[in-house]
């Protein structure tokens, strides 16, 4: 899998998990400053990437934005 | 397109809650203006929007103007319901209770609430990718060992929020944390809400009841605690017991998509309610309204679909 296949696919789950039209969502998309998303959301995302990569995420630390996320499941799957 | 309406609970005000619609909207302005009457205080002022004491009728006003707006621009409700507190601004929308009679009562249930969690302080935590079961037999087993944890909101059947004391909560996530459930989110909350904690607050809440008049819902308003529509000879008893009883707004949903609902509006700040809904039925189509800008964007959808 190379980035633009994580990215692409944690962009979906990222966007299943708003409310509103898909916004433009970039790596550097902030969770909680540019989504406002509350720390349960990050959560349920952080749920969902578990299931789609099958990889474990202890907590969410260091994880802000879609780059950190899509970076995290690369190294766990490299 | 069958629809169904969503009332917020509290949660998700926001810093300048309404002030958009207050200067657009004739029939939101009506509205406010009547609730600042009823509760003398200036419903538009940022002092008394964020007063924590008033927090739960600004919530409520604001979801019943919000309605006072779409209800004539929407096609009839199938039904609907309102996470806790939402239930009341439901209640008012299905023309069960007036503005006058409910915004006192909301103020007197905030200070019920306050009351009780005075005496018994309370926590309260959401657990992630969890059963009902699991959570159902966690709590009893620490309340077994003597400290006090309950299910309090059964949001989806993966994700159960429990409340209780300090060390109740704390040591259910332990045992959550041995069973490998990793994610045990602690919520910013200082009483457990729907949960046996709040038993002083119910029986205030109780005797407040007694005198007030409710008319027969005139369309379905699905209970958080029965998960059947409220009926006009057990409302008080339903909303006492609400606050002591978990919250199956899990249930509430599958009913509304029973009642054939396929579009669920959430009404009142914030979108917590839509994305539940849309977590637990991905199938229904959802909106929320809370501004000028998101009623515009379901404005717009309306005319597409109408042509």
């Amino acid at each position: 899998m190379n980035q633009t296949e994580v990215f692409n696919q944690i962009k979906d789950i990222v966007i299943d998990q708003l409310d509103t039209d898909a916004p433009d969502i970039q790596l550097t998309t902030n969770f909680k400053s540019d989504l406002s998303l509350d720390s349960l959301d990050v959560f349920e995302i952080v749920d969902k990437i578990e299931d789609t990569f099958d990889v474990e995420i202890e907590s969410d630390e260091g994880l802000a934005t879609v780059g950190d996320l899509v970076n995290y499941v690369l190294e766990q799957k490299a | 397109m069958t629809i169904g309406y969503l009332f917020s609970g509290q949660g998700q005000q926001f810093a300048g809650m309404g002030a958009d619609l207050y200067a657009q909207e004739a029939s939101y302005r009506d509205v406010i203006d009547q609730a600042s009457d009823i509760l003398h205080h200036d419903l538009t002022t940022p002092a008394v929007v964020e007063d924590p004491q008033l927090a739960q009728a600004n919530i409520v006003a604001f979801s019943v103007a919000l309605h006072r707006v779409l209800a004539p621009e929407l096609p009839a409700p199938a039904a609907m319901t309102g996470l806790s507190l939402g239930e009341y601004s439901a209640l008012v929308a299905a023309d069960s209770l007036d503005l006058a009679t409910i915004l006192p009562l909301v103020v007197d249930r905030t200070a019920y609430m306050n009351e009780a969690g005075a005496q018994r302080p309370g926590t309260m935590s959401a657990v992630l990718k969890t059963s009902a079961a699991q959570v159902e037999a966690i709590c009893h087993q620490v309340r077994e060992q003597g400290e006090l944890v309950y299910p309090a909101n059964y949001n989806t059947a993966r994700q159960i929020v429990i409340g209780g004391s300090a060390a109740g909560v704390a040591q259910a996530t332990e045992r959550f944390h041995a069973a490998g459930i990793k994610r045990v989110v602690p919520l910013n909350m200082t009483v457990a809400s729907h949960t046996p904690l709040m038993a002083a607050a119910s029986r205030s809440l109780a005797r407040r009841l007694q005198d007030v008049v409710f008319e027969e819902p005139s369309v379905a308003v699905y209970s958080n605690t029965t998960a059947r529509p409220f009926a006009q000879l057990s409302l008080r008893d339903t909303l006492v017991k609400q606050l002591v009883q978990p919250t199956r707004f899990d249930l509430c949903l599958t009913a509304l998509c029973d009642q054939g609902c396929d579009t669920l509006i959430e009404i009142g700040p914030g979108d917590a309610l839509s994305k539940l809904a849309h977590k637990n039925h991905p199938d229904l189509a959802t909106a929320h309204v809370d501004s000028v800008a998101t009623l515009n964007q379901v404005r717009h959808a309306l005319e597409e679909v109408h042509g």
